[in-house]
C-alpha cells in the first residue's frame, strides 16, 4: 500500500510539474510550445531577438592572457551583447570566426561578408576589399543577400563610397593605436548604411562597425590581436 | 544620399495639384478595414486592397450589432471574408414575447456569412481603383448586398471613395433598378449560392472619405446606404436617425488597429482590427545557432594522402564517419539514419526532427559532410527519410559547396548544380545506426478544444492536459496514443441539435465533447512502408480519432519531379461510443435532438453500432502561383457519394490559408442547416512566431455548419502531408535556407 501511495504522490508531483511548466515530456516538437513562450520572453526583455552571446563584463588584456587562440571581440550595437570569437575555417581569404555558442561572423581582409546565429543574417555579400576602403576615391557597389520572410534571397545592390578619411588614435582593451579612420556610406535608394573601418597603417583592420541589417543592426568587430 | 521621407514631398503634390495637374500617388493611407472587417471605411466598402497575402481578424460592435470577421487577401486583387455576426434584442420589440416562434425565437440572432471582392482596376494617375464586392452571398442572405466601388488618392493622406450598392447596400434613397427587381430569396436550409439576386433591385449611392492626419491617427466620414430596414425598421433594435457615420482609428502598431465611431446618429461603435502577415515572421529571420563552415580541402598537390581513397578498406569506417557526422549534427535535430560510400561517392540518409526548412536540414547535412568525408569524396547524396521511407535524394558536388559558401547569389546558382531525384524503396545497405530503434517521445501538456457556432454561442471551449506518447518500434513502424482530461469549459452545456436523416457521425460532437472525460482520443499503430520508387504506403489500425476506430489503408504515388500525385484511400471503420474508451456500442442518448428522445417526445432510432467502409481517390496538384489544389472523390463517412475541393494559398514558409466544398448525394433537405459541407482551413507554423526552427504547426478548420453530410474520416499521418515536404517543390521553396 505504501509503494501504491508513494507512486500516485510522485505522478501527482510530476503532473503538477508539468502543468506549471507548460509541457513536459522528450518530445522535442511538443517542447516548442514551451520554448516559444519562454522565447518570446527573453526576447521582450532583452529587447531584441538573436542568440545570446556570452557577455564578456569588463575583457581585460590580463584575461585575454589566458586565451590561447587570436581572437576578436564582436559587440552587436542595439543589444550591447558582447562575445570573443576565434578563427575556425577559412575559405579562399573569407575567414569565419565563431563564439562558444557559435555565433559566426565572416571576414575578408576584415571587412564584413556573412553573419550566423544572429536572426536576421546577412547570408552573403560582394564587398570591397580593404584597399579600395584604404584608398578612398571613385564609387564602388556592395551586393548583400538577406532571406525575407518566406526565406526567399533578397539581393540588395548598394552604391557606396568612401565620405572620409581621419587619422584618429583608438584604445582596444587598455592597448592604444594610431589609425586612419574611414567612413563608407552606401544606399539603394531606400535605405542607407555607414560602415567605419579604423586602419592602422596601409590595410590592416585594427577596428570596424559594420552593417548586417535591419533587425540586427550594427556590430562592432575589434581585434584584440596584439 | 538619405532617405527621402514622403512627408516632404506634400507640399510638392499640393503644388501640383494647384496647377492643375493630377498628383502623383504616394499612398499614406493605409488599406483599411471597415466594421464589417472587409477593407473599406466604417459600415461601407472601398475598392482598396491588403497586402497580397494579408490575414486580418476583426471584432465590432455598435449599437446591438456584434461581428466577429477573418478577412484574407487571397490574392493581389481577390479577398474573402468570413463573418460570425451576432444581432441582440431580436425579438425584443416584434411583439411577440414570451411566446416567441421561428425566426423570431432568438432573443440574439446569430448568423454566418462569406463574401468576396475583387479589384477590377488598379489605381493609376488618373483613374481610381474599382473593386466589386458580394456580401453574405451564400447562406441565408441576411446581410446579402452587392456592390461596385472606386477609390481615388486625392492626396498623399486623403481617400474619397464612392460606390452604387444593392441588396442591404441599396436600402437608403436607392435611385431606381438598373438591372431589373431583386428576386425573393428561397433560403431552403441555407448554404447555397444566390446569384438570381445579384445586382438586383433597388441600388443606392454610398461615399465616404478617409483622412491620414498622421501615421497613427485616420480619420474617417461616410454617407452608408444601408437602411438597416431590418434590425433599425421591423425590429426597432437601435435607433438610425442618419445615414452619416464619422470614425476615428488608431494605428497601435503593425498588428493591430483601434477604431471609435458615431453610426446612424444614435449609436457608438468600437472596433479592432488584428492583422498577421503570412510573409514576415517575428523578429526578422529564423535564429538558429551557426552550421559548420564548409571545410576546403587540402590540394591535392600539396596532401596527396588526404585524397587517397585507401580509406574505403577500413572496416569499420562507416561507423566512424556516420557516427562523426551525428555529433555535428544533432543539435540540429537531425539523425543520420544510416550511410554507404564508395571512395567518391558517400550517401548520407537523414531524418529532419526540428528544422522548418527541409533545405536547412539538407544544407546543414552537405556542410557537416565536408568536415567528416576524406578530401577523395566528391560526390555528396543526401537522402531524407520520413517515417522509414526515404524520399528524395539530393545531389551536391562537394566543390560546388566550397566555390559558393559565400558567393551572394549561391542560393540560385547552387540550385542550378545540384540534382533531385526519386530513391528506391529501400537503402539497407552501409553503415546504419542500432542504438536508436526502438524510439519513444511522448509529451504532457494543456490542449483547447473549441466548439465554434453551436447556435447558442458562437464558441464555446474545454481546457485541459493531455498527453501524447509515440512508440517507434522500427523506422515505419508506429504505436502512438493520445489521452486527454478536460479541466474546465461550457462543452458540456447542451446546444440546440436539429433532427437528422443520416447516421450522426459529426453532428453528435457534444455527446463525445461532454461523456469523453478523459478520452483515449487516439490509440493506433500505423505502418509506413515504400512499394515503388515513387509510390508511397500506409496502414493504420486502431483508435484512429475521437469517433472512430477501424482499419485504414492508403497509397500515394508521388513522382519526385512533378507538381502531381495521386492517392488512394479504403477505411473500415465503427463508429466509437462517445465516453471514447475502448467500446463501439453507440447508447441511445446520443441520438437524441430537438426533435425526439427529450420527455415526451418519440424515442429516436439509434442503431447500436455503426459501420462503413469509407474511402477516396485523392488528387493534388501545385500551382505555380502558391496555389494548392485537392480533390477527392468517394464514399464518405455517412455512406454517402460524393467529392471535396479543396483549394488553399500555401506560402514558402508553411503558411497555408485556404477554402474546401464537399457536394454528395445527400439533398439539401437531408443533410440539414448549410445544404453542403463547406469551409476554411488554415495551417499556422509555429516557426513564425517563435523564431525558433520547429515542424510544428496548428491547423483550424472552420465549418459554418456542422452536419454529418460529406465528412471524412479524419486519420493521423496521411501520407501527403507527411512526405511532400520532401519533394522536390518541397525542398526548393525554402531553398535560399540551405545556406543558413
Amino acid at each position: 500500500m505504501g509503494t501504491v501511495l508513494e507512486m500516485k504522490t510522485l505522478l501527482a508531483t510530476v503532473t503538477l510539474a508539468c502543468l506549471a511548466l507548460g509541457a513536459c515530456g522528450n518530445d522535442t516538437e511538443s517542447f516548442a510550445t514551451l520554448r516559444l513562450a519562454s522565447a518570446v520572453v527573453k526576447d521582450r526583455v532583452s529587447g531584441a531577438g538573436g542568440a545570446t552571446v556570452a557577455a564578456s563584463p569588463g575583457i581585460t588584456r590580463a584575461t585575454l592572457a589566458n586565451v590561447l587562440t587570436p581572437v576578436l571581440m564582436v559587440t552587436r550595437e542595439v543589444t550591447a551583447q558582447q562575445a570573443l570569437v576565434g578563427s575556425v575555417a577559412v575559405n579562399q581569404g573569407v575567414e569565419t570566426w565563431s563564439s562558444v555558442d557559435k555565433v559566426t561572423v565572416s571576414l575578408r581582409q576584415g571587412v564584413l561578408l556573412a553573419t550566423r546565429g544572429f536572426g536576421a543574417d546577412l547570408m552573403a555579400a560582394d564587398v570591397p576589399g580593404a584597399a579600395t576602403l584604404a584608398k578612398g576615391g571613385s564609387a564602388y557597389s556592395r551586393a548583400h543577400t538577406l532571406l525575407d520572410g518566406t526565406d526567399q534571397p533578397i539581393r540588395t545592390i548598394y552604391s557606396c563610397s568612401v565620405m572620409s578619411r581621419q587619422p584618429q588614435a583608438i584604445v582596444v582593451v587598455e592597448v592604444s593605436y594610431q589609425t586612419t579612420h574611414v567612413v563608407e556610406s552606401c544606399s539603394d535608394g531606400n535605405a542607407t548604411f555607414e560602415n567605419e573601418f579604423w586602419f592602422e597603417g596601409a590595410q590592416k583592420l585594427r577596428k570596424s562597425r559594420q552593417w548586417v541589417s535591419p533587425e540586427v543592426g550594427y556590430l562592432l568587430i575589434e581585434d584584440l590581436r596584439r | 544620399m538619405t532617405v527621402t521621407p514622403l512627408k516632404s514631398v506634400r507640399p510638392a503634390v499640393l503644388a501640383a495639384l494647384i496647377a492643375g495637374l493630377a498628383a502623383p500617388v504616394f499612398s499614406q493611407t493605409r488599406p483599411s478595414l471597415n466594421l464589417y472587417g472587409s477593407t473599406g471605411l466604417i459600415d461601407m466598402p472601398s475598392a482598396d486592397v491588403q497586402p497580397d497575402g494579408m490575414l486580418s481578424i476583426t471584432s465590432s460592435r455598435f449599437g446591438p450589432i456584434s461581428r466577429t470577421t477573418l478577412n484574407f487577401q487571397i490574392s493581389e486583387r481577390l479577398s474573402g471574408s468570413f463573418r460570425f455576426l451576432g444581432i441582440r434584442d431580436w425579438n425584443k420589440n416584434v411583439g411577440c414575447l414570451p411566446a416567441c416562434t421561428g425566426i423570431d425565437a432568438f432573443d440574439t440572432y446569430y448568423d454566418r456569412s462569406f463574401d468576396l471582392r475583387y479589384q477590377i482596376l488598379k489605381e493609376g494617375k488618373y483613374l481610381p481603383s474599382v473593386a466589386i464586392g458580394l456580401q453574405d452571398f451564400v447562406g441565408t442572405g441576411v446581410i446579402a448586398g452587392e456592390y461596385i466601388v472606386a477609390t481615388k488618392q486625392l492626396l498623399p493622406n486623403v481617400k474619397v471613395s464612392a460606390g452604387l450598392g444593392w441588396g442591404r447596400l441599396g436600402t437608403n434613397s436607392p435611385i431606381g433598378s438598373p438591372f431589373g427587381s431583386r428576386p425573393d430569396l428561397v433560403v431552403g436550409s441555407g448554404g447555397n449560392f444566390n446569384f438570381g439576386q445579384w445586382f438586383r433591385g433597388p441600388a443606392a449611392p454610398f461615399g465616404g472619405v478617409e483622412w491620414a492626419i498622421n501615421d497613427a491617427w485616420t480619420f474617417k466620414a461616410e454617407y452608408s446606404s444601408d437602411a438597416y430596414a431590418e434590425e433599425a425598421g421591423a425590429r426597432r433594435t437601435f435607433d438610425r436617425r442618419s445615414p452619416l457615420n464619422l470614425g476615428l482609428e488608431y494605428q497601435y502598431s503593425e498588428l493591430v488597429r483601434l477604431g471609435a465611431y458615431y453610426m446612424y446618429g444614435s449609436e457608438v461603435g468600437v472596433a479592432a482590427h488584428f492583422f498577421l502577415n503570412p510573409k514576415k515572421r517575428s523578429g526578422g529571420g529564423i535564429i538558429v545557432s551557426a552550421p559548420d563552415s564548409v571545410a576546403v580541402r587540402p590540394s591535392r598537390q600539396s596532401d596527396p594522402d588526404a585524397w587517397s581513397s585507401e580509406w574505403v578498406t577500413q572496416t569499420d569506417a562507416g561507423d566512424i564517419l556516420r557516427t562523426n557526422l551525428g555529433k555535428r549534427l544533432s543539435d540540429d535535430g537531425i539523425q543520420v539514419a544510416s550511410i554507404s560510400y564508395n571512395g567518391s561517392t558517400a550517401q548520407v540518409r537523414i531524418r529532419n526532427t526540428i528544422i522548418d526548412a527541409e533545405a536547412q536540414a539538407v544544407g546543414r547535412t552537405a556542410r557537416a559532410m565536408t568536415n567528416v568525408m576524406p578530401a577523395s569524396v566528391e560526390t555528396f547524396e543526401i537522402v531524407s527519410v520520413v517515417n522509414g521511407m526515404p524520399v528524395s535524394k539530393v545531389t551536391v558536388r562537394r566543390s560546388d559547396l566550397e566555390a559558393l559558401e559565400f558567393d551572394s547569389l549561391a542560393t540560385a546558382k547552387l540550385l542550378d548544380r545540384v540534382t533531385i531525384s526519386s530513391t528506391p524503396v529501400s537503402l539497407n545497405d552501409g553503415a546504419r545506426e542500432t542504438e536508436t530503434y526502438p524510439r519513444l517521445t511522448w509529451s504532457v501538456g494543456p490542449y483547447a478544444r473549441l466548439r465554434l457556432f453551436d447556435q447558442n454561442a458562437p464558441l464555446k471551449a474545454g481546457v485541459g492536459i493531455q498527453a501524447n506518447a509515440r512508440y517507434e518500434i522500427t523506422p515505419g513502424l508506429i504505436l502512438s496514443g493520445k489521452v486527454t482530461k478536460q479541466l474546465v469549459g461550457n462543452l458540456d452545456d447542451r446546444p440546440p441539435i436539429p433532427g437528422r436523416k443520416l447516421q450522426p457521425v459529426r453532428s453528435a460532437n457534444y455527446f463525445y465533447d461532454s461523456l469523453g472525460d478523459p478520452a483515449i482520443e487516439t490509440l493506433s499503430l500505423s505502418f509506413y512502408h515504400k512499394l515503388a520508387p515513387e509510390v508511397y504506403g500506409r496502414v493504420s489500425l486502431g483508435y484512429l480519432e475521437r469517433m472512430f476506430g477501424g482499419i485504414s489503408t492508403e497509397v500515394l504515388w508521388m513522382p519526385t519531379n512533378r507538381r502531381w500525385a495521386i492517392g488512394a484511400e479504403v477505411n473500415y471503420v465503427a463508429q466509437r461510443a462517445p465516453d471514447q474508451q475502448f467500446g463501439f456500442n453507440l447508447p441511445a442518448e446520443m441520438f437524441d435532438t430537438d426533435a425526439c428522445g427529450g420527455v415526451g417526445q418519440p424515442a429516436c432510432a439509434a442503431p447500436s453500432s455503426y459501420r462503413v467502409l469509407t474511402g477516396h481517390v485523392s488528387g493534388y496538384y501545385k500551382f505555380d502561383s502558391g496555389f494548392h489544389a485537392q480533390v477527392d472523390v468517394g464514399r464518405y463517412l455517412a455512406g454517402d457519394l460524393g467529392a471535396t475541393l479543396s483549394i488553399n494559398r500555401e506560402f514558402e514558409n508553411g503558411w497555408k490559408v485556404g477554402a474546401f466544398v464537399t457536394k454528395t448525394n445527400v439533398s439539401s433537405a437531408d443533410f440539414g442547416s448549410g445544404s453542403f459541407d463547406k469551409g476554411i482551413t488554415l495551417e499556422i507554423p509555429f516557426s513564425a512566431f517563435s523564431g525558433k526552427p520547429t515542424r510544428e504547426v496548428r491547423s483550424t478548420v472552420l465549418r459554418p455548419f456542422g452536419r454529418d453530410g460529406g465528412q471524412r474520416l479524419d486519420v493521423e499521418g496521411r501520407l501527403y502531408g507527411t512526405v511532400r515536404d520532401y519533394r522536390q517543390d518541397g525542398l526548393t521553396e525554402q531553398w535560399g535556407r540551405f545556406w543558413k
